[in-house]
């Protein structure tokens, strides 16, 4: 039986494959995007990508609050401020110090801050920015009430129909379980430093530690 | 002058204003006349429509989306459009004065609605045409019925023009839509409210006008309201916008009672600013577009003060350092206002929303947090820091300190009686 020619071009296998949402098993690396530097030769190495994955949920797991979060990701905060856009925090767990910021060289005017207590509000509002096309990063801790697995299904979900990245900040209490994420991260803080441990890494068996 | 008639029998008062506002986007010269009809003086619209012909299809075509009947004329003469719309002559380019006093010769005695006495008596004469009444000395015509009459008949031919009150323009927008049952659900409000921001988006696209704030009425039977008011940065013609944003009002409101009307009210709105648009569509347009509307929804939805964007104040102390200003606000480059602020010592990147005291046992300060207390030690420091000696003097001493799981914590001693030490600061 002969195949129709529509049917043969978008079942072209070429096409499904160059896809970055078909499982390939550990193969997957030769057609992940190329994702933004953390800024950590030893870090990038062991990401897919050789850096922080684009499109995708990235879940951090942290019992401080998440307050080392943003030096983690300063670099690629640094590096996507070269583009247009804004980077997003929703529901930090302080404020961001304007002044610190600069010394930093991120300028405050490309920050917005969302604040929100409420479980249905916050996912509201990340659906919202990841859907605006105007964010280049959402760091997002996550609400007092534990996302449940649909909820972070809709997060993932909406990550990868947007352009920017997803960083979501979870305690370790509220990150038992499953999770959708395509990249999930613990960290654990010491007198020697900041141990990276790398939980689950779509596309990967690739498991491992850094310390930075 | 050429003059157009549209004849909308059994409209109301409302919707005829409507159907005027409607009419403004073709010509400005609009008068309303009789109860349901309105008369278009369409000569300095030709050339811009293309003739007589484009412009009657493309206000047909316009016409055929609403539900009202609508019979049109044209003529030299307002009055004498009006009663060409009873008969459907096709429009042509080409019709001259003369095709319309032929045809308006041939009208009935019967069709006029001004000076039905004057024409009722003539009929009984025996006359059928108004051709046949023109052919009548005005004089005479004004001993027998009137001085009013030959003068109005002299209007319908061209020969004297009165001044009439021409349509002004609404100079804000309130429409109502009202409902024959009783709505219960803000769902059931989504349609009405959609056809209402069309009304709106096509009042301000009419009067290039841009307007940022745009108020819901909801009303009872017994004219009890409820409103809801819906800021926005700026909408000019993306209606789809202010449509999210009131679905997301409506999602959260209680219906405190059975709705029976819905009203829209544009109470303000400006001349539209193109000042920033970007002739070529540029990626910095399109992003702007978009933070606006985003932040226009997340506004909405969390409330005015849920959003903010970190900012620099040129202040000694740290929580007085920090400013929370507007979104997207044009405001003036942080350098300026940065100063002695930044260019000191490290700064912590999180700030306390309130400083939180600390435990001092012997020389040693702990972090009191649960679920265990850590001991902090001090890296650096001090830092003094010192403000408002003119009114309420503080003075403090600023440390970086480590606690037990490697967080960098900024922490100050006050200097006074007490010397009570807190942390104000994190460093990420």
């Amino acid at each position: 039986m002969s195949q129709s020619p529509l049917l043969a071009d978008s079942l072209d296998l070429q096409t499904i494959l160059r896809r970055e949402d078909v499982w390939r098993g550990p193969r997957l690396v030769a057609v992940a995007g190329k994702g933004v530097s953390s800024g950590r030769a030893e870090l990038d190495k062991k990401l897919l990508g050789g850096g922080w994955p684009l499109r995708s949920l990235i879940e951090i797991e942290d019992n401080a609050k998440g307050f080392p979060v943003w030096s983690l990701f300063l670099p690629a905060v640094r590096q996507l401020l070269l583009q247009p856009g804004y980077v997003f925090l929703l529901a930090p767990p302080a404020i961001p110090y304007a002044p610190a910021l600069v010394q930093q060289g991120c300028d405050p005017a490309r920050l917005m801050v969302v604040e929100v207590e409420d479980k249905s509000d916050w996912l509201a509002a990340a659906l919202e920015i990841l859907r605006s096309d105007c964010g280049l990063l959402l760091m997002a801790w996550e609400p007092g009430r534990r996302l449940l697995y649909p909820e972070l299904r809709k997060l993932q979900l909406a990550a990868s129909h947007s352009s920017s990245m997803l960083v979501l900040m979870r305690s370790s209490q509220m990150a038992r379980g499953g999770s959708p994420a395509a990249l999930r991260l613990a960290l654990h803080s010491d007198a020697q430093g900041t141990l990276v441990q790398i939980r689950k890494q779509r596309g990967s068996y690739q498991l491992g530690r850094v310390r930075i | 002058m050429l003059w157009m008639a549209l004849r909308f029998p059994g409209l109301d008062e409302q919707l005829l204003k409507l159907m005027a506002s409607w009419a403004y986007s073709y010509t400005p010269y609009i008068q309303r006349y009789g109860e349901h009809s309105l008369l278009l003086e369409i000569s300095r619209s030709l050339r811009l429509f293309g003739g007589m012909q484009a412009l009657a299809a493309r206000m047909q075509e316009s016409l055929q989306q609403m539900p009202h009947q609508v019979h049109m004329g044209v003529a030299h003469t307002g009055k004498g459009a009006w009663l060409l719309s009873h008969c459907d002559y096709p429009l042509c380019d080409g019709d001259s004065f003369e095709t319309f006093a032929n045809r308006l010769a041939e009208v009935p005695l019967s069709w006029p609605q001004e000076h039905r006495d004057a024409f009722d008596g003539l009929q009984k004469m025996g006359l059928k045409r108004i051709g046949q009444v023109l052919e009548i000395p005005a004089a005479e015509l004004g001993r027998r019925f009137g001085e009013e009459f030959p003068a109005y008949l002299q209007e319908l031919a061209g020969c004297q023009r009165k001044l009439a009150e021409l349509y002004q323009a609404q100079e804000s927008f309130c429409q109502q839509i009202s409902f024959n049952w009783a709505v219960t659900r803000t769902q059931l409000l989504e349609l009405p409210a959609r056809q209402l921001l069309q009304q709106l988006v096509d009042y301000l696209l009419r009067r290039q006008h841009q307007c940022q704030q745009i108020s819901w009425h909801l009303y009872a039977a017994d004219g009890r309201r409820q409103s809801l008011v819906i800021n926005c940065e700026r909408v000019y013609r993306n209606w789809s916008l202010l449509f999210d944003l009131t679905r997301i009002r409506l999602d959260a409101l209680q219906l405190g009672f059975e709705v029976y009307m819905l009203e829209l009210e544009c109470g303000k709105s400006t001349a539209v600013d193109m000042s920033g648009g970007d002739l070529f569509g540029h990626e910095s347009t399109r992003l702007q577009t978009n933070a606006e509307a985003l932040l226009a929804r997340l506004q909405n939805r969390l409330g005015e003060h849920c959003l903010y964007q970190p900012g620099i104040q040129s202040e000694h102390l740290p929580e007085k350092a920090h400013a929370r200003l507007r979104p997207l606000a044009a405001r003036v480059s942080p350098a300026a206002a940065i100063g002695a602020t930044v260019s000191r010592g490290d700064r912590p990147c999180w700030l306390l929303a309130k400083p939180k005291p600390l435990v001092r046992e012997g020389n040693h300060i702990y972090w009191p947090d649960q679920p265990r207390r850590q001991i902090l030690r001090i890296l650096d420091g001090p830092e003094r820091i010192e403000g408002y000696w003119w009114a309420q003097p503080e003075a403090r001493d600023y440390f970086v300190a480590r606690r037990e799981d490697a967080l960098h914590c900024w922490i100050y001693r006050e200097l006074n009686s007490q010397q009570n030490w807190y942390v104000q600061g994190v460093f990420g």
